[in-house]
């Protein structure tokens, strides 16, 4: 009884990292030692990144939207509707952007590659790729690490930027809001350290999408419900790890943020 | 020539190979029969270095392929060849692609001639998914063929096939192995195929090889499982 529900999953839980963080370490090392397909990256490059632009365009600027116009309704009768600005640029460089983006590229190319990488390992292509000589991480996993390390920062970026725009484009159009009373508190408080938090967080969230789907991937069996079920898994890893992982980069960044620049 | 000895492999607690002991004689073609499900291809697999046996060794050319580091091992392993059970094509790549995926030096003209000796001429830019099962036997063949393996290990290789289909393959498959001057090592539950190219064989039972030798020696012998094998009876 306490074997089933404590000492079983507690198990596979560590051989889960333990597998998890051998291949990480392994595709890592390849990387940084360049041992692995370049032909590779322009393909992942173009999928991960060109193929997603509209839809971080679209989702950035529907939450910018929702945000100025929440904003500026909150703080109207308060007579603070001046920080409309201000509110939508920090949420959506700091917060919203990163792990929007993130949730939206995990269920765009997340599940995607889980679903190819596992469909290819039921049917033994992974297995006739290793028979081949040719180490399925370099062909299959490190490219993929690659092309989302660069390109998930620039699709953050585009989700943040069109979230403000979205922001102005309601605070000035439906409520009459000047724009220079959008755009002065902006140029005021952000600072490099938003968008280098931006950035970073955004880094983190593309390494942890990529690294689980093709874990899940590699490791799926069972037949075209395998791949189903890694696939599930897979994605919903990568949320609830995009969540933890974000409210532990905030309490960092703020804590570094602090140590820097001091406590204001 | 390959040398397994006390191999075992086992699978979430289930024990799959038993210690196999087992020689496959250079250049010739060997045969493994044995029911579905009793562990051929994890053998296969073993040999191939796909999947590291939880214990025993695997000899080609005297060196241990088990003692080796994963980097070493993969040296080795690039001159065995694996043509698998379900073709084992990259979908996402053309036959060409394919064919030329394994290739060192890829040339069109190298790729054209292995397409022509599988009879696939005008295949080069269909994927798998348009090519039938016959098709697809003969393009992994044609794959298998491009990077000139030294030794060619076959998993049921005309399980799903019809019987003129299978016969091709057959055929292919001695044909390769004559040219390449390869050892082959075939897993198969299909005696036809066995009887007609088989020079050595041995059967897979229980996780470990039952008995093995020669065509005479083997279809000669009055060992129980062999002669429920061959005539199809179940096993005393």
């Amino acid at each position: 009884m306490i074997q089933s529900i404590f000492i079983t999953p507690l198990l596979n839980m560590l051989l889960f990292i333990g597998q998890y963080t051998i291949m990480v370490t392994r595709v890592f090392k390849m990387i940084v030692t360049g041992r692995f397909r370049w032909s590779q990256l322009t393909p992942h490059l173009y999928e991960i990144g060109v193929r997603s632009i509209a839809l971080v365009c679209l989702t950035g600027l529907a939450i910018g939207m929702v945000l100025s116009a929440q904003s500026f309704f909150q703080l109207s009768d308060k007579g603070l509707t001046g920080a409309t600005g201000i509110m939508v640029a920090k949420s959506m460089l700091v917060e919203i952007g990163p792990v929007l983006t993130s949730f939206m590229i995990t269920g765009r190319v997340g599940a995607a590659i889980c679903a190819e990488l596992g469909s290819m390992r039921v049917t033994e292509q992974v297995d006739a790729m290793f028979s081949m000589g040719v180490h399925p991480y370099e062909y299959l996993v490190a490219p993929r690490y690659v092309s989302m390390a660069l390109m998930i920062p620039v699709l953050t970026i585009i989700a943040s930027a069109c979230g403000i725009f979205g922001g102005w484009f309601v605070a000035s159009n439906l409520y009459g809001m000047h724009s220079q009373i959008f755009f002065a508190p902006i140029a005021l408080h952000v600072s490099w350290y938003d968008i280098i938090a931006n950035i970073l967080k955004s880094l983190v969230f593309g390494f942890l999408i990529v690294s689980i789907a093709c874990f899940y991937g590699l490791n799926a069996k069972g037949g075209a419900a395998g791949v189903g079920r890694a696939t599930t898994s897979s994605v919903v890893t990568t949320y609830v790890s995009i969540l933890a992982f974000n409210f532990l980069l905030t309490i960092f960044l703020n804590a570094l943020y602090w140590y820097i620049f001091g406590f204001n | 020539m390959i040398t397994i000895r006390n191999l075992w492999k086992t699978y979430d607690s289930t024990p799959v190979l038993k210690g196999i002991n087992f020689i496959v004689p250079p250049s010739s073609i060997t045969i493994i029969l044995g029911r579905s499900g009793v562990g051929k291809s994890v053998l296969l697999k073993q040999i191939a270095g796909i999947e590291q046996p939880d214990q025993g060794s695997i000899e080609i050319e005297n060196i241990d392929l088990c003692s080796l580091s994963e980097h070493k091992r993969r040296q080795y392993t690039a001159q065995i060849g694996m043509l698998f059970q379900g073709s084992a094509l990259f979908d996402s790549m053309t036959i060409q692609e394919n064919i030329a995926f394994a290739m060192t030096e890829k040339s069109q003209a190298k790729i054209d001639e292995a397409l022509e000796n599988v009879g696939l001429i005008g295949f080069n830019n269909k994927y798998p998914a348009e090519l039938s099962g016959g098709q697809k036997r003969r393009a992994a063949i044609a794959r298998l063929v491009a990077y000139k393996p030294k030794i060619l290990l076959f998993d049921e290789p005309t399980t799903g096939l019809d019987p003129i289909t299978a016969q091709q393959i057959i055929s292919l498959i001695q044909e390769t192995q004559r040219s390449l001057q390869a050892t082959a090592l075939i897993v198969t539950h299909d005696l036809v195929l066995a009887e007609q190219i088989g020079e050595y064989f041995a059967l897979h039972d229980e996780g470990i090889i039952q008995i093995s030798g020669n065509r005479q020696d083997f279809f000669n012998s009055n060992h129980p499982l062999v002669q429920a094998f061959i005539s199809g009876r179940s096993v005393p």
